[in-house]
């Protein structure tokens, strides 16, 4: 089991982001995490990778606390992230942006970027390593985000909306280098509004709705679950939901 | 090593022509010859003070430029290490030279001091609670006359003790050894940046600098980088200070500990091009002939501060048209009249 | 009568105004999210203005501070919607370290320019006020200071209900907290930035206007003596804090009045400056801070 999340429960003043929240995921799968907006699925994203300080429970990785340890730390044990709104370098080259995360490895600039070209050239963005990093497409900046956490070789990857502004072609496209990554080993743990996305690549799915998780269980099921159905959709169409169902 | 270096994306004819050190040549022999013909020691002075500015601005480039932390502070390591340098030479009668390195050390046990508490603060908190700092430092040294038997004079200054040509006490008669000395620590303040530049510690003091979450998630301990940046950034800033003590043999609060010094810093880097090698030098040699010569053809009418005016409307200005420094400009207009419309990062 | 008393109150009065002339800092940086560093040019300035005013035209204080406000408007809605506006079209970010940078160069401009203009010379204005103090067993209150106490209190009372209650105020803490979704609801950033800063100005200058009843008249005034202990109230107090501004101002007041009567004004200077870092240590928000604002 990679990561254990015990109870965690985060509080802003009087509101409660996330309520007594527990979780584990097991290593080599991915995890789709859905829910309404404001359910708390950034805010558990940021409390397990240091961003936010949990107010309660803790987190393991791979049998070891990490409750409140800082993103570098967690970076050098092999957890990573991307962010929501991609943060680029902006005004840096994309190679170097791709060498910042990769110097974690290594001390030697000449190395770190030999490693970045590589990882560019997986992701596909190869041929545009000298262009500055604000001159970029929302496709490539999200594929640039990919190789800045890819190159830091992560175990354990999360993925916040990485789908969010990509075209047909281009999700399905970012699905298979999700199912390659996965492949190779990494564990990978999605917050996603793409349904298509989640439902394709998840091998469990964990919904969330004010803080709390009121669902569990494969895609089919999750796809079936009459809660969520409400959540997300509201309770009119669950009703209507139940009632196709019954005849 | 290349402070004049060509961009990446030339095509092969230029990268066969290495003329990049021609610049960097000429310039050197230059600096290095000027001493044979000049013989005014006010037009040496002048000089020197250029090299003693790009040397402390050069310093300030490294915490404030590269990682984009403003600190205001750097006028109290200057202090620091005038101060001590002298202490230690009238008191204990300790050579400047050793003086030098003692106040270093100080510097390097100040900047952990004010850097740990300042540096959980962000942009422009971090560069307020420098402000702070440096004021309060400045305030307290002009009040203080003694710190137990040691007087340092607080506003009225400390003056050294002439002894003539010697080098053990880093003093001499002649303007040219000062001159030499100078231009030795601005060459190597701006190879020890370029070593940091292209070091790891430059692309996490860049990274740092542009988005300081997105660092920390690939790995990067924002704190720790930046404190370094500090330490280095105020051990060479201390021995400036000592130097500047050995020059002028008389240091006072509202010179050498003055938020005024520490304005002056970071004004020149902004306006040459901070975070980059060849701005602190760019911004100098635009202010520090600009002020003096504005003092000396207004010296007539006692209009005292114009110099003060003219950098701050320049400031005003170059910010703007061209946040990014006189540098960028240079480039451009270099590229234009030389490379036509290729555009060549000359001065990095 | 007990010899820290008298300290106290002298130190709540002083404080008081001292937080009045860190208001102003800290509304613009609280909505605009920039430092001004010009801000103790902005002090002298209006110390200049109404020292003018109060010895060529008119012997009445009163008068004379009124006079300053609108002048001291107008030159900070300049400075906004001329200098730093302008920055703000050009550069995207939240925080622009150009818009620090070129407040820094108007400082230096500001305070030189002063000093060309208005002359090298301290001087002292006797107002209806000055030297003026009652009596109150044997408590001495310098009728000054109080009454700037006063005014500061007052004026704190006011921008609270303005910034809480009015729809002008509510547009301002819009802008603050996010200015796109501002610009959504109909408020225009740049325009409301000038206005907080010509704002901000304003209670500035009446802070600073109330200083020459009691304090000389220079330049540098504004700058090396004032100016750099409203940034140190701001940080202490928390920098977009209103009641932080006078919280800190008191609370700096307080220290140097009573270090001041116990040890030495040395010893003084050592107390804020300790307390100051101290806070920096254990909260870099300040006092009243939140990584919230507003």
């Amino acid at each position: 089991m990679i990561l254990k999340v015990q109870n965690l429960s985060v509080h802003f003043g009087k509101l409660t982001a996330l309520n007594n929240l527990s979780l584990e995921i097991e290593q080599g799968e991915i995890l789709g995490l859905i829910g309404p907006n404001g359910a708390g699925k950034t805010t558990f994203f940021n409390a397990v990778t240091g961003y936010v300080s949990p107010s309660s429970g803790k987190v393991f990785y791979e049998e070891k606390e990490i409750t409140h340890k800082q993103p570098f730390y967690l970076a050098q044990l092999g957890i990573t992230r991307t962010f929501q709104a991609t943060k680029p370098f902006k005004d840096s080259i994309i190679l170097d942006n791709v060498v910042i995360g990769a110097l974690i490895k290594t001390n030697i600039v000449k190395e770190a970027k030999k490693r970045a070209e590589e990882i560019l050239n997986v992701v596909h963005l190869g041929s545009k390593m000298h262009k500055l990093a604000r001159e970029l497409t929302v496709s490539d900046m999200k594929r640039l985000e990919l190789a800045k956490t890819l190159v830091t070789e992560p175990k354990l990857l999360f993925l916040d909306e990485v789908m969010a502004g990509l075209n047909p072609s281009e999700t399905n496209e970012l699905i298979q280098i999700i199912k390659k990554l996965n492949k190779n080993g990494i564990t990978i743990i999605l917050v996603e509004h793409v349904m298509r996305a989640v439902m394709s690549l998840s091998k469990r799915i964990f919904v969330l709705d004010c803080g709390e998780k009121i669902a569990e269980g494969t895609p089919e099921e999750i796809s079936r679950n009459k809660l969520v159905i409400k959540a997300y959709l509201g309770e009119e169409y669950a009703n209507e939901y139940a009632k196709n169902r019954k005849n | 090593m290349q402070i004049f270096k060509q961009n990446k994306l030339m095509n092969n004819e230029a990268n066969k022509a290495n003329y990049s050190y021609l610049p960097l040549i000429v310039i050197g022999v230059t600096v290095l010859i000027i001493p044979l013909f000049i013989t005014n020691p006010a037009i040496m002075h002048l000089f020197i003070l250029v090299f003693w500015f790009a040397y402390l601005s050069s310093c300030w480039n490294i915490v404030g430029g590269f990682s984009g932390q403003l600190s205001f502070a750097h006028a109290v390591f200057t202090a620091l290490g005038a101060y001590t340098s002298s202490v230690f030479f009238i008191y204990y009668g300790i050579s400047p030279w050793l003086g030098m390195l003692i106040g270093g050390l100080f510097a390097v046990g100040v900047s952990i001091l004010i850097g740990l508490p300042t540096f959980r603060l962000r942009g422009a908190y971090f560069a307020l609670a420098t402000i702070a700092v440096g004021s309060t430092f400045q305030t307290l040294l002009t009040m203080v006359d003694k710190i137990g038997n040691v007087r340092l004079w607080g506003a009225q200054g400390l003056i050294l003790p002439i002894k003539g040509d010697s080098w053990s006490a880093f003093q001499f008669r002649s303007k040219i050894p000062y001159y030499y000395i100078m231009l030795i620590m601005l060459v190597g303040i701006i190879f020890i940046s370029c070593l940091i530049k292209e070091s790891k510690m430059g692309y996490y003091l860049r990274a740092i600098a542009q988005d300081e979450d997105a660092s920390k998630a690939l790995g990067v301990n924002p704190a720790k980088y930046k404190l370094l940046a500090f330490i280095i950034s105020g051990f060479f800033a201390a021995l400036g200070g000592t130097f500047y003590a050995q020059l002028q043999l008389y240091i006072e609060p509202s010179d050498i500990a003055s938020l005024q010094l520490a304005i002056q810093l970071i004004l020149i880097s902004i306006i040459g091009g901070k975070g980059s090698l060849t701005g602190p030098l760019i911004g100098t040699l635009i202010y520090v002939p600009l002020s003096e010569l504005t003092r000396m053809y207004l010296s007539s009418s006692p209009i005292a501060g114009i110099d003060m005016v003219v950098l701050g409307a320049t400031v005003v200005i170059v910010i703007l048209f061209q946040p990014m420094g006189v540098r960028v400009f240079l480039n451009k207009w270099i590229s234009n009249i030389f490379f036509k419309q290729r555009e060549i990062e000359i001065l990095s | 009568m007990v010899p820290g008393l008298q300290a106290i109150f002298n130190g709540i009065t002083m404080g008081s105004i001292y937080g009045l002339l860190a208001l102003g800092l800290t509304l613009v940086f609280g909505v605009i999210k920039v430092i001004n560093f010009a801000h103790g040019s902005l002090i002298s300035l209006a110390m200049i203005i109404t020292f003018f005013w109060i010895t060529r035209i008119t012997s009445n204080f009163i008068l004379s501070i009124l006079a300053t406000i609108p002048i001291v408007f107008f030159v900070g809605y300049v400075i906004q919607s001329g200098l730093i506006n302008p920055v703000f079209k050009k550069v995207k970010e939240r925080e622009p370290i150009s818009v620090l940078l070129l407040t820094a160069g108007l400082s230096y401009l500001l305070d030189n320019l002063m000093q060309i203009i208005y002359g090298p010379f301290f001087r002292t204005v006797n107002t209806s006020i000055t030297g003026l103090t009652w009596k109150i067993s044997s408590l001495i209150i310098s009728v000054p200071r109080f009454i700037g106490m006063i005014v500061s209190i007052s004026m704190f009372i006011f921008i609270w209900f303005l910034l809480k209650y009015t729809y002008f105020g509510k547009s301002i803490r819009a802008v603050g907290q996010d200015r796109e979704a501002a610009q959504l609801m109909g408020i225009s950033p740049l325009r409301t930035y000038a206005i907080t800063f010509a704002l901000g100005a304003i209670l500035t200058g009446i802070g600073a206007s109330i200083l020459i009843s009691f304090y000389y008249v220079h330049p540098t005034v504004g700058s090396n003596v004032f100016g750099i202990k409203t940034f140190i109230i701001v940080v202490l107090g928390g920098l977009g804090s209103i009641p932080g501004a006078l919280l800190g101002g008191i609370i700096v007041g307080l220290i140097e009045s009573l270090a001041t009567q116990f040890f030495s004004s040395i010893a003084a200077t050592l107390l804020v400056f300790l307390i100051f870092l101290i806070i920096l240590y254990i909260k870099p928000s300040g006092l009243l801070g939140s990584k919230l604002e507003w």
